[in-house]
């Protein structure tokens, strides 16, 4: 995969390029505009100066300045050139306004569409290249079962389960962390389930959630575990956890898609 | 250690007003939020089980316990860590007094 790199400019849609920024002041008339392919719709109501494609926070923003996340994996990744080959992965976005760095929301128009920005991990059986998961028990055991189109987790005995995505991540610009989870069977200590960002995974009984943590308990049928992410800041990277404990059980369930938007 | 929530569930150490609605915490909670500063504990989100956050943005927070910082979490850290320095310093401080009193 290609590394990105930080590209700044103003407008886009010109002779070299394969994108434009556009500004739309409500989502109602982001929806209803259809522009061109590679389109981004930003929702502001503060003009739009410049736009900034970059992994961290560029250094000399102006008022109205877009600063658009990059990383290395989007689903809504595009040739940036008319002609040569330069892939953005974008992740997400923020404005600086009144002198600071404010959320906007904003879509890319693909394919007829507007899509939202999202940085998928794991999907349906595959994992974004260079990610993986792992799994520790203290005196259990957890395992992982890559199934075609889903994985299983499942955490067995008396003991704490970790389960992980490596490598860590770096959550600063995101919104939402979310996991797709269905089929739970078997029971888990109540009260005890966690999912969220890690610091730390050595020890499954003490595993770290310093931000916080959305819990969880045996579920039905399909659900998504969602973490906030907008206050989030700084350059420390995390892992993508999920932590639980079984008392002379076994709690298994399948992971469809984990992502952060 | 008590928490109070406010109807955007931030939390608040004291409710003088009497305008925020008291937790009752889960283990979970009171592990997380135990030997945090005041800085940090205020700085935190704490949606109760059951419950709905709504967020700015339109998104969703339903169902189980969620906790999470609603101030920027670099801010939440520094107070932490500048917290837990001061209880050391206060501390070794401490030791050192009681120490020099077994030395007269």
């Amino acid at each position: 995969m290609s590394e990105t790199v930080p590209i700044y400019g103003f407008g886009g849609g010109g002779a070299a390029l394969n994108f434009d920024v556009k500004q739309y002041t409500t989502e109602s008339q982001l929806s209803a505009a259809k522009p061109k392919e590679n389109t981004i719709g930003v929702i502001t109501t503060t003009a739009i100066t410049n736009w900034h494609f970059a992994a961290e926070q560029p250094g000399n923003m102006v008022n109205g300045d877009v600063w658009f996340h990059t990383g290395t994996s989007s689903t809504v990744a595009f040739n940036a050139l008319k002609k040569n080959n330069v892939t953005v992965y974008p992740l997400g976005l923020k404005q600086y306004v009144n002198g600071a760095l404010v959320d906007v929301s904003g879509k890319i128009y693909q394919a007829g569409i507007w899509k939202d920005f999202e940085t998928v991990l794991y999907d349906s059986g595959r994992f974004a290249d260079g990610f993986d998961v792992d799994a520790k028990s203290d005196s259990g055991s957890a395992s992982v079962t890559k199934n075609a189109d889903s994985m299983t987790w499942e955490g067995r005995g008396n003991a704490w389960h970790i389960f992980y995505i490596t490598p860590k991540i770096l959550p600063s610009g995101h919104k939402t962390l979310k996991m797709l989870v269905e089929n739970a069977s078997g029971s888990m200590d109540s009260n005890s389930g966690k999912f969220g960002i890690a610091s730390s995974v050595d020890s499954p009984d003490d595993v770290e959630f310093p931000t916080g943590y959305q819990a969880f308990s045996k579920f039905s049928g399909q659900k998504i575990f969602a973490f906030d992410l907008t206050a989030i800041t700084g350059s420390t990277e995390y892992y993508v956890a999920l932590h639980f404990g079984t008392t002379n059980s076994t709690f298994s369930f399948d992971v469809k898609k984990i992502w952060l938007e | 250690m008590k928490i109070y929530i406010d109807t955007e569930f931030c939390c608040h150490t004291t409710n003088p007003n009497g305008a925020f609605r008291e937790v009752i915490l889960s283990e979970a909670a009171l592990v997380f939020f135990s030997n945090k500063c005041t800085a940090f504990i205020e700085g935190c989100r704490l949606k109760p089980e059951g419950e709905t956050w709504i967020r700015e943005d339109g998104f969703v927070f339903s169902g189980d316990e969620m906790i999470t910082p609603w101030k920027p979490y670099d801010e939440l850290a520094a107070a932490q860590a500048q917290y837990e320095a001061d209880l050391a310093e206060a501390a070794a401080a401490y030791q050192e007094g009681v120490n020099s009193a077994y030395d007269l």
